[in-house]
């Protein structure tokens, strides 16, 4: 009996506090179907008495939304694959391969891991600059091809793998793609997990990269495009919240859905340091 | 024998760089190059609008002359409070949650999921929300202060004291989920039979927690501290959608003083410059969490 009323006190206590985190979230969708005049009364109506859909129809005409939802979700697909397919294939590659310089590659691309993106950034604006990539999406891809942590994620990953597992799918006659693709990479299931979540809010909350690389409003991606909504509306916060509601409505189904394996994922595999 | 032996190494050797190829090339491209060229170009006095032609060898100049501007210094500043006010109430607030989510209770899943959510959500669209949560004159926090009887609450982003906290609020609750997830693997790696023992001996919840788990999730807390305090270093986006370095400069960071004098007044060679000395900076704090984690972490 002491149990259950321990338990039931902490599940509220924490849930009160899952409450207050979401807060913010509950409000902007409130708001955003408000007239602008009852965005901050007070005390706050959390369910307006009238739905006001004309802050979705300004933000819809006036900002290319389709596009941004378009961009972001193909540049986040890139994102997570690139990162997905090369961090596994290192990771693997430094956790159970054996080759020469392995381990001086390893502490060299591991040391890059302090080093603030910040310090590559106007070099590389000129390298894009030189490939004629501005504006292009290559631009907030591809610099995801190398990846130090997610690399030294799956191969912590990988060293849980017992050597035996390899071995028996050498003399079974694989050959190291073989036993990499068949045998190893379905044992990393949940690492992979928790990569993908990991990338794709990388991907999707890319900021700093668009801001500088994308001009063209077209082609930009929903984080720096919402962005321009503060500025240009910067009295209307109804409208802001709608604009705000429009990109955080899809990420939050999408991971509604997928929450289960996306937390699963993440607290199972090797993140412990 | 000698010779397939050699065979096989340079086969396996073949093998192992083909795995890493692709990392190889990202790693050259994307890291190597551009670090070289930055540091060719913080020793260049080059301004975009003279093109590259109009760029002259300037020795150390640009490295005086970020310790001599006054933003750099505000910046530097900013960035420390920032760290000491965000980081450590980060990794508590975190460690006490994923602790008492780590036992059994009700609704787990779904009270995980509410805490994750800040985590994934778009930045800038959260720090559009915020900024209006927190807005001075009209937001509900001070709409629900002046309700209880503060009669004249904080001024948040608009106000030089408050700004620099406001965002460091953001960025906690921001950060706060992940934190929490990855607290909770390490807790789940810590044997069942130690607080048994500890009960057997009478320890009640809180000594178990100080002389239990504090102890045995350092690994955890101490990867959490170093990745937390490179993080805070490079807060950026919720810098330039709240706040955009004011008022005054009691929000400059550093790396908002970068974006602002590369991209919008394009002075290259100083702007590179700073970027060497944050990493250097960002370098002899990690190193000192190195050297200090002797003290407290036990693996």
């Amino acid at each position: 009996m002491r149990f259950t009323m321990r338990k039931t006190s902490i599940s509220i206590i924490l849930f009160l506090i899952g409450i207050a985190m979401i807060l913010p979230v509950l409000w902007m969708v409130s708001s955003s179907f408000k007239y602008e005049s009852d965005v901050f009364k007070m005390p706050m109506e959390w369910i307006p008495s009238y739905f006001n859909p004309q802050n979705y129809i300004t933000a819809i005409t006036e900002f290319p939304y389709a596009a941004w939802y378009l961009n972001t979700a193909k540049t986040t697909i890139v994102v997570v694959f690139l990162v997905l397919s090369i961090s596994a294939m290192s990771g693997y590659a430094f956790a159970k391969l054996n080759f020469k310089g392995k381990d001086i590659i390893f502490f060299l691309f591991i040391s890059t891991m302090m080093i603030p993106i910040q310090v590559r950034i106007i070099p590389q604006f000129m390298m894009f600059k030189s490939f004629g990539w501005i504006n292009s999406h290559l631009t907030v891809t591809m610099p995801w091809a190398y990846n130090a942590f997610s690399i030294f994620l799956m191969r912590q990953f990988f060293m849980s793998i017992p050597n035996d597992l390899i071995e028996a799918s050498k003399i079974d006659g694989s050959n190291a793609y073989g036993t990499f693709f068949k045998v190893v990479l379905p044992l990393a299931k949940p690492s992979l997990t928790a990569l993908t979540v990991l990338s794709f809010t990388w991907g999707w909350n890319a900021y700093f990269g668009p801001l500088i690389y994308i001009n063209d409003n077209a082609r930009q991606l929903l984080a720096v495009g919402i962005a321009t909504f503060k500025a240009e509306y910067a009295d209307n916060f109804a409208i802001q919240m709608a604009g705000a509601t429009l990109a955080l409505i899809p990420i939050i189904i999408v991971y509604i859905i997928a929450q289960r394996q996306f937390i699963e994922g993440i607290a199972l595999s090797g993140v412990k340091g | 024998m000698v010779k397939r032996n050699r065979m096989k190494h340079i086969k396996e050797n073949a093998v192992g760089y083909s795995f890493i190829l692709p990392s190889i090339i990202g790693f050259g491209l994307f890291m190597a190059y551009p670090l070289l060229h930055s540091l060719f170009l913080s020793v260049m006095d080059w301004n975009m609008f003279k093109g590259l032609s109009g760029s002259t060898f300037v020795g150390l100049e640009n490295y005086k002359a970020v310790f001599e501007n006054e933003y750099f210094r505000a910046a530097i500043m900013n960035n420390l409070k920032f760290m000491v006010m965000a980081v450590p109430l980060l990794l508590i607030i975190s460690l006490l949650l994923a602790a008492l989510l780590n036992q059994k209770i009700y609704g787990r899943g779904m009270i995980r999921a509410m805490y994750f959510m800040p985590y994934i959500a778009t930045i800038t669209a959260a720090a559009v929300v915020f900024s209006a949560l927190f807005h001075p004159e009209f937001g509900p926090v001070n709409g629900l202060l002046k309700l209880v009887g503060i009669a004249d609450p904080p001024g948040w982003i608009a106000s030089v004291k408050w700004a620099l906290p406001t965002v460091a609020l953001f960025w906690i609750w921001k950060n706060m989920g992940y934190c929490v997830v990855i607290f909770l693997a390490g807790l789940q790696g810590i044997s069942r039979s130690y607080y048994e023992a500890a009960s057997i001996d009478g320890a009640n919840k809180y000594q178990q927690f100080r002389h239990i788990t504090v102890p045995l999730v350092s690994p955890t807390t101490f990867f959490l501290a170093v990745t937390s305090v490179i993080a805070s270093f490079q807060v950026f986006a919720e810098i330039n959608v709240m706040t955009q370095g004011g008022p005054g400069t009691s929000t400059v960071t550093v790396v908002y003083h970068i974006y602002d004098t590369a991209f919008k007044r394009f002075i290259m060679g100083y702007a590179s410059a700073v970027s060497w000395v944050f990493f250097f900076v960002v370098i002899c704090i990690t190193g000192l969490q190195w050297l200090g984690q002797k003290k407290w972490v036990n693996y």
